[in-house]
């Protein structure tokens, strides 16, 4: 066989790039797409990354050439680079850094300037940035502070990147370290990959790093990444995470792992609305809109933080993208296990918070131990005779409906707590009716939104410390929730085909055990139905982090039916 | 295709075992298998001799055949071309090809002109040649830009409707859909890309037009067969049809062949070449209109590739294959991910691919193609009679790995969905009531399928007049007319069928024919003997384009230098017949 045949890399026309697993070269080449090209998926034998205008920019701004990219391509691809791809590095190559943003030069807001007239004229006369353009400052234009983000925007989409060197704020100091042992006595520090993250994120403190995000697979340890970046900055920083519950873990890991006080971390809750150098805030507070202002924000916005923090930041609301954009002169991470958005704004996400800085793929930490190995099943249960009449009659709304509330699916769930009586079992639904009955039918609690947050969290409590062995939840447990012994999540009904939500129901039960045993994740669905076909969609992003979904049959009675794949669950695995 | 234009591969496969047999004594040949006689007959050192040992007259012949393109027009029997070819065909270089009832030519394999270019003429290499970028050549692939885009259309026909207009055209918005299917090249403009692909399609009649509605339709066996044929034997195929004299005045062969000679590293000045072309004799190479189409129909074909504005070269597949160096097709290297999707690496072979493009949906075309298995392709299973386990086998056939469990399980339900309703035509004996239908049921015996209700008998669809019969010996009768409720009225009148205009040929071993029986003196004196007397003659003469020589009653009319018009009695028209071509004349008794 020639041996060039044998290298890892194909590049496509269409800027795709596959990468073979099975391959002695995987690591090397692994190493060298990832400084220029972004992850797209990774599933068991062929791993997808894609050339972008942004990942090329990212990459020349860390200091590489177009020539150092079509190299690297062309020492491990199979066949010759397509030249339109390498055209289309040279491309982004020779853009680059041809508009610059800097500090004005008599200190009033910003300076958007060049060395190309032709590139200033042409960006003056691009109608979707002149908004954010102010005064002529020759060479170029001034631009105020709030609009960096947005012009940033704008510009990247009109295929002009800006090398942004106006630096950040640099907030008020905030001396911190990291403790050595956590409070169990366990020795704590960073994991490798955090390590990596972090020094990602930062970049020894360049003007152009300091802003991204992090992607890792839930259970891997991003509050951590967080902490990390704190580490760095050494200032006053804003947390913004999804919910009360998760800026509570939040603050309760910042006084575990750091060696700040108390005194130190604040909470700017609904109920509480206390600024301290460290404080956590949601999404929703800083959203709240009052007479057309936003209070809580401004109030916030005030303080000299030097970092900001965004927790879950695929799940950023819409009104979070034009106040992030203000908040451009801090330092920002966000952090995500899914950037995944299904309203294809993810490119919003990193053209405000940042690129992407760093991505692992879920298998790789799981076969190095740092997150639980999970099996996926999904088990498609007949709809009763009744059932089915109605869902043939049904408008397509109701069908959705009849198929995820089946009442075949609590006989399903029956037989699986019964085989998992000895495990912590989480059951994740979408229709508070369907749970409430289901909770009551098995006698265990539920939380949804209506829950009062003290409740939650003795719930939550209860269910760590396995005084609870199941707990039901609506789709407020869908993100941020630290659970570390659930090794069993049950999935009765979901959010149409929404990808997101699968995986990061997922991560509820992907922390490694205390005993190393694995997790098993079940997704219940109704035959024939509009749900069996959301159930493909939904498991897509997790087949391409190279998850293998196992597939039963059962009856409208609850019981296995014997088909093409073993049945459930208790026989899985056997011949 | 050309009937005078083929490949080595093309003409050793007509021939028969004991021409093969001649064949090997004349070249010399280790053995007569085709392989050996290629070899034989193109080594460079062999056309060197054949070519310094050769008569004026054979040397005459090449160069004719060099500057017509790669073919002999109209070769009369008396004239020193045709000795010149004769010569050439004792040396085992000239093959005959029989083209429908009618016409016969005589051939040279294509793959003689790069070789004949230099031993017939002194190339003026530092005037025609410069340098270009360097670049490695490697085995030339199976997965061109062409055959890409070829497939990709192919694929397309197979599962759209290709309508076309009244004037035989594919309609705009299909074009526009194919043109996004092309391969991404740096220039290209898709417009006429798209018009030059179906053409190529059609003329290796891998796309046949069909009437109502008037479409394309993708020709199954035809590419099958195309594609289970070797890398090598694809691109003789493709290169008959790309030197098709036919096709273009322009000397693409010639042009193709001159490029084949350079280094890697070399490009044709193109102006330079032109102007040498044109001083030997090729005088259409001139022409800046074909000069420019058929430069564009080589890129497109991926012959061809610029180096600069006016230089360019062969690509390195085509300079590979050229050399008969062609990367072999890795069997089974698909792979099926657990998404559903299917990855098809470069290197698999277009009847792999084929089936393949049968089995699931196409997602992406790029060089690793990627498809689907989705409910849509297992609703074209079941069109095509599979089961979920033989969808499955057919995968795994073509796959490295086992077709993961949720993409069986997924097969195997979506069958089971999609398989639950079908449409069926069925041939019945509708009678008014149910006890009339028992009766017919009885009375058909073993023609008697079924029952579709209890009115309704099934009957064989073939079976119909029998069956008239049978009831009608029982004394049943039945009205002769079958009531096709479920169709139109329009598609009742309506008749499918294929347009195939090839006529057929095949290629032997030249027969020296009839030789002129009468001197030229004596066959004047009796022509003008006849033209006095006005009484016919039986003239036998082989007319152009044909083997088989004809024989009639004529009566001269006019003799000239080179040749006479003659009454034809039987056919009551005059024609003109050339001196050289009349082999034997006799008054008519």
């Amino acid at each position: 066989m020639n041996p060039i045949a044998r290298l890892p890399v194909i590049v496509q026309s269409d800027r795709t790039i596959l990468l073979e697993v099975d391959n002695p070269q995987y690591e090397d080449a692994r190493d060298a797409l990832a400084s220029f090209a972004e992850l797209v998926k990774s599933p068991e034998h062929i791993h997808t990354y894609q050339l972008s205008a942004l990942s090329l920019w990212n990459a020349m701004a860390a200091g590489l050439s177009a020539a150092q990219v079509i190299e690297a391509l062309a020492r491990y691809s199979q066949y010759p680079v397509p030249e339109t791809v390498a055209q289309f590095v040279r491309d982004q190559d020779v853009r680059f850094g041809r508009l610059k943003l800097l500090k004005a030069p008599d200190g009033d807001g910003l300076w958007l300037t060049s060395d190309d007239a032709l590139a200033l004229t042409q960006v003056g006369r691009t109608k979707a940035v002149i908004p954010y353009l102010d005064e002529p400052l020759h060479p170029g234009f001034r631009i105020r502070p709030e609009y960096r983000g947005l012009l940033k925007q704008a510009l990247a989409k009109a295929g002009w990147p800006i090398d942004d060197v106006a630096g950040y704020e640099p907030g008020a100091p905030l001396p911190m370290d990291l403790v050595d042992a956590l409070p169990n006595g366990e020795p704590f520090r960073l994991r490798h990959y955090q390590e990596d993250a972090v020094r990602a994120f930062w970049g020894e403190g360049r003007v152009d790093r300091g802003n991204g995000v992090v992607v890792l697979p839930c259970g891997a340890g991003k509050t951590v990444v967080g902490l990390g970046a704190m580490l760095m900055a050494q200032t006053h920083t804003l947390i913004l995470t999804t919910s009360t519950a998760a800026l509570h873990q939040w603050q309760r890991e910042i006084l575990e792992k750091t060696t700040l006080s108390p005194d130190h971390v604040g909470e700017y809750s609904a109920a509480v609305k206390d600024i301290r150098p460290v404080t956590v805030t949601t999404y929703q507070m800083l959203t709240h809109r009052q007479n057309e202002q936003f209070p809580h924000f401004q109030a916030l916005d005030a303080h000299p933080w030097g970092l900001i923090l965004y927790d879950e930041v695929h799940l950023l609301p819409a009104p979070m993208f034009r106040l992030t954009a203000s908040l451009q002169a801090r330092r920002r991470l966000g952090l995500t296990a899914t950037l995944i958005r299904e309203d294809g704004r993810a490119e919003d996400v990193f053209a405000l918070i940042g690129p992407k800085r760093f991505d692992m793929p879920w298998k790789v930490l799981e076969q190095q131990g740092w997150i639980a190995t999970a099996r996926c099943r999904e088990i498609r249960v007949k709809l009763g005779e009744t059932q089915r009449e109605s869902y043939a009659v049904a408008e397509d709304a109701e069908r959705i409906r009849i198929a995820a509330e089946n009442p075949s699916k609590a006989l399903v769930v029956e037989e699986l707590l019964h085989e998992h009586q000895s495990d912590h079992v989480l059951v994740i639904g979408q229709y508070l009716g369907q749970l409430e009955r289901m909770a009551e039918r098995f006698r265990a609690p539920l939380i949804t939104g209506k829950t009062p947050n003290r409740e939650r969290e003795r719930l939550y409590g209860a269910f760590r410390t396995g005084e609870l062995p199941v707990l039901f939840v609506s789709k407020v447990g869908n993100f941020a929730i630290d659970l570390p012994d659930a090794n069993v999540a049950i999935q009765i009904s979901g959010t149409f085909g929404s990808r997101q939500e699968e995986a990061q129901r997922l991560g509820r039960i992907l922390r490694p055990k205390s005993d190393g045993s694995m997790a098993t994740f079940y997704s219940v669905v109704s035959e024939d139905t509009k749900e069996q076909e959301f159930a493909q969609k939904r498991q897509l992003f997790l087949c391409e982090q190279g998850y293998r979904y196992e597939i039963a049959h059962a009856s409208a009675d609850g019981t296995p039916e014997e088909r093409m794949a073993p049945v459930i669950p208790f026989r899985l695995g056997q011949p | 295709m050309s009937p005078i234009l083929r490949s080595i591969g093309t003409i050793l496969d007509s021939l028969s075992d004991v021409e093969r047999g001649q064949l090997k004594q004349t070249l010399g040949a280790k053995s007569h298998q085709p392989s050996d006689l290629a070899h034989a007959l193109l080594d460079t050192d062999g056309v060197l001799q054949v070519v310094r040992h050769a008569s004026e007259d054979a040397l005459s012949a090449l160069k004719s055949w060099v500057l017509q393109n790669g073919q002999w027009r109209n070769i009369a029997r008396r004239s020193r071309l045709a000795a010149g070819v004769e010569e050439l065909s004792r040396a085992g270089w000239v093959f005959e090809t029989q083209y429908g009832p009618y016409q016969s030519y005589a051939l040279m394999p294509w793959e003689l002109m790069p070789a004949l270019l230099p031993a017939l003429w002194d190339i003026p290499w530092q005037q025609i040649s410069t340098d270009a970028p360097t670049r490695t050549i490697g085995p030339s692939p199976i997965w061109t830009p062409l055959w890409h885009d070829l497939f990709q259309f192919l694929s397309y026909a197979r599962q759209e409707t290709l309508l076309l207009t009244t004037q035989g055209d594919v309609y705009r918005r299909q074009k526009n859909k194919l043109e996004k299917l092309l391969w991404q090249r740096t220039s290209l403009i898709e417009g006429p890309a798209v018009d030059y692909l179906l053409m190529t399609l059609t003329r290796l009649f891998l796309l046949t037009s069909v009437e109502y509605p008037y479409r394309y339709e993708v020709s199954e066996s035809d590419v099958e067969a195309l594609f289970a044929k070797t890398p090598q034997a694809l691109f003789q195929h493709l290169s008959e049809h790309v030197f098709d004299p036919g096709r273009t005045a322009w000397p693409e062969l010639a042009w193709i062949s001159l490029a084949s000679l350079l280094e890697p590293n070399q490009s044709l000045d193109i102006s330079a070449a032109v102007r040498w072309l044109a001083s030997i004799g090729m005088e259409t190479v001139r022409s800046p209109y074909l000069l420019n189409q058929s430069i564009g129909a080589l890129i497109l074909m991926d012959f061809w590739e610029m180096t600069g504005t006016e230089a360019g070269r062969l690509t390195a597949s085509a300079y590979a294959a050229l050399r008969g160096q062609f990367e072999q097709p890795a069997p089974a290297q698909s792979l099926i991910q657990p998404t559903g999707e299917i990855l098809v690496p470069p290197d698999t072979s277009l009847a792999e691919r084929w089936r393949l493009d049968a089995l699931a949906s196409r997602v992406k075309s790029d060089r690793v193609s990627t498809y689907r298995l989705d409910q849509a392709s297992v609703k074209r299973g079941i069109e095509a009679g599979l089961t979920a386990d033989t969808h499955v086998e057919a995968l795994q056939e073509l796959a490295r790995n086992p077709v993961p469990d949720n993409v069986r399980v997924n097969l195997e339900d979506w069958y089971r969905a999609a398989g639950r309703h079908r449409i069926m035509e069925v041939t019945i004996v509708h009678s008014q009531r149910p006890e009339d239908s028992r009766d017919v049921e009885t009375l058909l015996g073993s023609n008697a399928l079924g029952r579709l209700s209890p009115q309704d008998v099934i009957i064989p669809a073939d079976r119909i007049k029998d069956v008239m019969k049978r009831l009608e010996k029982a004394g049943t009768p039945i009205l002769s007319e079958v009531l096709k409720p479920s169709e139109r009225e329009d598609e009742l009148s309506a008749r499918h069928f294929p347009t195939d205009p090839r006529p057929s040929w095949s290629i032997h071993l030249p027969n020296p024919g009839r030789e002129p029986e009468v001197s030229r003196e004596s066959l004047r004196d009796l022509m003008v003997q006849a033209q006095r007397s006005g009484l016919p003659v039986r003239l036998t003469f082989q007319a152009q384009g044909e083997t088989v020589p004809r024989t009639e009653a004529v009566i001269p009319v006019t003799l000239e230098t080179r040749w006479i018009q003659v009454y034809v009695v039987s056919q009551r028209r005059y024609i003109l017949v050339e001196w050289a071509r009349i082999l034997s004349a006799e008054p008519d008794a």
